[in-house]
């Protein structure tokens, strides 16, 4: 597998001098307030990887210097209050999980070396990755709740252009270059009799190839929706129908011109069909003819989001050996609880078999969201994910300030160091609580449900502990064994005569796993609910003076004790799991 | 001349000392009194591998050595024909739209599709002293034969399927019958006249990738080059001529596109790790389970079609997703052709 070892941007959209961020093959998860460059980095990513199917005029673009009277400068994205001669690139270090092998790629306005056919290693990356944001949702309403929902600009905003066929982009080198304008005559007329015959054919494939890729989009969607949202019961099922189609007279128009999205928008249908199960129908299947009026914004966002994860499959996942899955707030306007849900399908924290397809995706997630970022992140772990804050104030012209987001043992040890006692106390505190309810709900099915303390969430970590040493035990040494002759256990039973055979060898193997027991017992490392009581006692001792001021000076040994005691928590829950 | 067309060489002769293995040819004449010509400079060098003699002036390098790449050691398609002929020329007076004794069915090149023929709509009077290049009657009595669509053009100018009807077919075809000993080809070589690969060969080796209207050759066709015999591809065409009937073929057309493309770069695909043979032969064999496509009834195919239709659009099928690295991972060959 390859997997993103580093990025470094400079001078690109939000960013200005040289940003980078050294993830080391983990997933990401950032924190941003609107405007804080989250976005820029999503956009760095994908023009890194668009630019493998590109020329290097069509990615030189982006990275060239401004002039006014120039209109092929007009598409740069380098940062707008950097000096203008300041260099612009994008670079991406990969690494080979297997070899350790490394490779860099650049795209700036001198180097390309991401579209060459010597190294295809980008491409398969544009390929097999995916890249949704919060656009998708908010589009995938306005269209829905029209008369007519027509999926249209969805598809042409949130799908096509994210989509790769081989080394085309399903949106600039499938349907605009075709679409763009009809074959005309040197004066400017629309072609007659042959030549139109044969671009009409083109047009016919063009419309039949978009058909056959909705017709994948949601077959994938249906499995998807019948699997993660209606516990593998038909409930709801979906099609898509491309029933306006290209057409010579519409293309003639030159739909894609500036201002022209408002024709495209009337003249192609990408109409969704929704139907309902219903035992009484001899198909079983029940229309909905009024798709707007049936669905609430719950049952549409499953739709939309079984449509975009129906996109994502149509990629070849399983063969490809480097992909990155970006999501940019896409899930911002659900409630917290909906979106955990989603989290949670992405995550597989179940790992589920049928979710499998997204375990191998190298992930970023961003959001604006605190209360979000915090839960994914007490529910990830900092051995697989880098965190990240971006800062910046929307209206001043300064870069963002990224810094590495630490767990809070990271910051309780750094406060540690830095003689900050008090904060120190209340990172464990922080880090505990976290621990423990990572290993009291480790599907994060309870996230929303009320605060409890830590107190308690000792307490049910400990039951939980006894009652699983408890169910072991009963597994263990509930016998068939007569009671009588189970007795004996005690006697020097392998003489026995009353004894057969085979009862003294089922006598031996109770005897013997009860040694077994008795030793595991007592090793430190497995007695966890001792480890509950004193992480109990010694978070009670230090954090109670540290979150309440307390006049108590805190000993740097009782801290620092404090702290290998929550690292063996940490240790020894998770490996509980 | 106006309005005339005809074929021209012109051979431009000058004397020059310098001896290289590069050759000048004209592409274009602009002015033949002034000698103002476009020319294109070739080394001749790269047509030491070209066992096809037919070279395409316009062709690049690349194109030219994935061509032959593709005729490397392969026998040609008239090795195996008996016959690749031309459909009858009839006047109009002969031909009907309705049927009606003593009149046979007759079809054109616009009826035939890949894998799939149109039912005919016109019916011609047989009468042999009327009819222009009848043809021999075992053409017509044949149990089987390819057609081919005749006047064709684009990219994919190669369309063809079985007829398995003894139709009568118009010049605006082309009729193969294999050899006797060729007999089991039928399927396989049909398969191969609508694959990718040689309807790139013979786009860029013999029609020069025009746009416009092309008269698929009997001399161009016969220098197809054909691979090694394939079951799986046989088998694979036979059930994209039944799926195609049902005016759908969905997944087939790809996988057998995929599997044609691994006889013809056989090593390529292993190197770049997107070979597809073994694993569509081990899938095809699981779902026949050793019977033969042929006996089955026509329940027991849309089984079989079913079955592997299913596995095929599976988004984790090894088959598919290979296909779909196809451009990708080899840039050198397939990309050219598939993005063509």
């Amino acid at each position: 597998m390859k997997k993103i070892k580093e990025i470094r941007i400079q001078n690109f959209k939000a960013f200005q001098k040289e940003q980078i961020f050294p993830i080391n093959g983990k997933h990401v998860l950032i924190y941003g307030n609107n405007g804080s460059g989250k976005s820029s980095l999503f956009w760095a990513l994908y023009t890194l990887l668009q630019s493998s199917i590109k020329n290097d005029e069509d990615v030189k673009k982006y990275f060239k210097k401004y002039v006014v009277s120039d209109n092929a400068t007009h598409q740069t994205l380098k940062n707008l209050f950097m000096n203008e001669d300041e260099v612009s690139f994008i670079k991406l270090t990969s690494l080979d999980t297997e070899t350790a092998k490394e490779d860099t790629y650049t795209i700036s306005n001198d180097i390309i070396n991401t579209n060459k056919d010597d190294d295809t290693l980008i491409r398969e990356l544009n390929l097999a990755s995916d890249f949704i944001n919060y656009k998708l949702l908010h589009n995938f309403y306005r269209a829905a709740h029209k008369d007519q929902v027509n999926l249209w600009s969805v598809f042409e905003r949130d799908i096509f252009p994210f989509l790769t066929e081989g080394t085309q982009n399903w949106l600039d080198d499938i349907i605009v270059k075709l679409t763009l304008d009809i074959p005309r005559t040197p004066k400017g007329y629309a072609v007659s009799s042959t030549r139109r015959d044969s671009y009409e054919a083109e047009l016919a494939n063009l419309n039949l190839k978009i058909q056959a890729l909705l017709t994948e989009i949601s077959a994938h969607a249906n499995s998807f929706l019948k699997d993660q949202f209606f516990q593998g019961k038909d409930v709801v099922r979906v099609s898509l129908n491309f029933e306006k189609k290209f057409r010579f007279d519409l293309i003639k128009n030159r739909i894609w011109d500036e201002n022209k999205q408002g024709q495209r928008y009337d003249g192609l249908h990408i109409k969704l069909g929704v139907e309902i199960y219903d035992e009484n129908k001899p198909d079983k299947w029940k229309t909905v003819e009024r798709v707007q009026s049936f669905l609430n914004e719950a049952q549409l966002t499953r739709i939309a989001i079984g449509i975009r994860i129906g996109a994502l499959r149509t990629r070849p996942l399983g063969e490809a050996k480097f992909k990155i899955l970006v999501l940019d707030d896409m899930l911002i306007s659900l409630d917290l609880s909906n979106r955990m849900d989603i989290v949670r399908i992405i995550l597989n924290k179940e790992g589920k078999e049928d979710l499998r397809f997204f375990d191998g995706f190298q992930k970023f997630i961003l959001t604006h969201d605190k209360g979000f970022f915090n839960l994914i992140r007490r529910n990830t772990d900092e051995e697989e994910w880098m965190y990240y804050d971006f800062n910046k104030d929307e209206k001043d012209t300064l870069a963002p300030k990224i810094k590495e987001n630490i767990t809070s043992l990271q910051a309780a040890i750094r406060n540690f160091d830095e003689h900050e006692f008090e904060s120190c106390g209340n990172n464990l505190r922080k880090e505990a609580e976290a621990i423990l309810t990572e290993y009291i709900d480790p599907e994060m099915k309870k996230l929303n449900g009320d605060f409890e303390s830590l107190g308690s969430k000792l307490e049910k970590a400990f039951n939980m502990l006894i009652s699983q040493r408890h169910q072991k035990f009963k597994q263990q040494f509930l016998s068939s064994i007569e009671i009588e002759k189970l007795k004996k256990i005690k006697t020097n039973y392998a003489t026995d005569i009353s004894l057969n055979a085979a009862e003294i060898a089922a006598l031996d193997g109770v005897k013997l796993r009860l040694f077994d027991f008795l030793i595991e017992l007592n090793e430190r490392k497995n007695r966890k609910e001792l480890l509950i009581e004193e992480t109990k006692d010694v978070l009670d001792r230090i954090m109670n003076a540290a979150s309440h001021l307390s006049e108590n000076p805190l000993h740097r040994t009782e801290l620092k004790d404090a702290i290998e005691k929550v690292k063996e928590l940490k240790e020894h829950l998770k490996n509980d799991k | 001349m106006s309005s005339k067309s005809l074929t021209w060489v012109v051979v431009y002769l000058i004397s020059n000392k310098d001896s290289t293995s590069d050759t000048k040819v004209i592409t274009e004449i602009k002015n033949l009194e002034k000698y103002d010509f476009e020319t294109k400079i070739f080394n001749q060098g790269q047509f030491l591998d070209n066992v096809s003699y037919s070279f395409n002036i316009y062709m690049d390098e690349l194109s030219l050595r994935i061509s032959n790449l593709i005729s490397k050691g392969k026998k040609v398609l008239e090795f195996f024909c008996h016959e690749n002929i031309e459909g009858i020329v009839a006047h109009k007076h002969l031909i009907f739209d309705t049927l009606s004794p003593g009149r046979t069915p007759l079809i054109e090149g616009k009826d035939v599709k890949r894998f799939f023929i149109n039912p005919p709509s016109n019916f011609l009077t047989w009468n042999t002293k009327e009819i222009h290049r009848t043809r021999p009657d075992y053409l017509w009595n044949a149990e089987r034969k390819i057609v081919i669509q005749r006047i064709s053009g684009g990219k994919k100018p190669l369309v063809c399927a079985i007829d398995l009807k003894k139709y009568k077919s118009f010049a605006s075809t082309n009729n193969i019958l294999l050899k006797e000993k060729y007999d089991s080809y039928y399927y396989f070589i049909a398969a191969l006249i609508n694959s990718d690969v040689l309807n790139w060969f013979y786009a860029n080796n013999f029609s020069n990738n025009s746009t416009l209207t092309v008269n698929i050759s009997k001399t161009y066709m016969d220098q197809l080059p054909i691979p090694e015999y394939s079951e799986t591809v046989s088998f694979l065409s036979e059930v994209l001529h039944f799926v195609s009937k049902k005016g759908h073929q969905s997944e087939f057309e790809p996988v057998t596109n995929a599997l044609i493309f691994n006889l013809y770069f056989s090593d390529h695909m292993k190197e770049k790790g997107i070979d597809v043979a073994d694993k569509i032969e081990e899938d095809v064999r699981a779902i026949l389970n050793k019977r033969l496509f042929k006996d089955l009834s026509v329940i027991d195919k849309e089984n079989v079609v079913e079955s592997l239709q299913e596995k095929w659009s599976h988004p984790d099928s090894e088959v598919r997703n290979r296909i779909k690295l196809f451009a990708v991972r080899s840039p050198e060959i397939l990309k050219p052709i598939l993005e063509n």
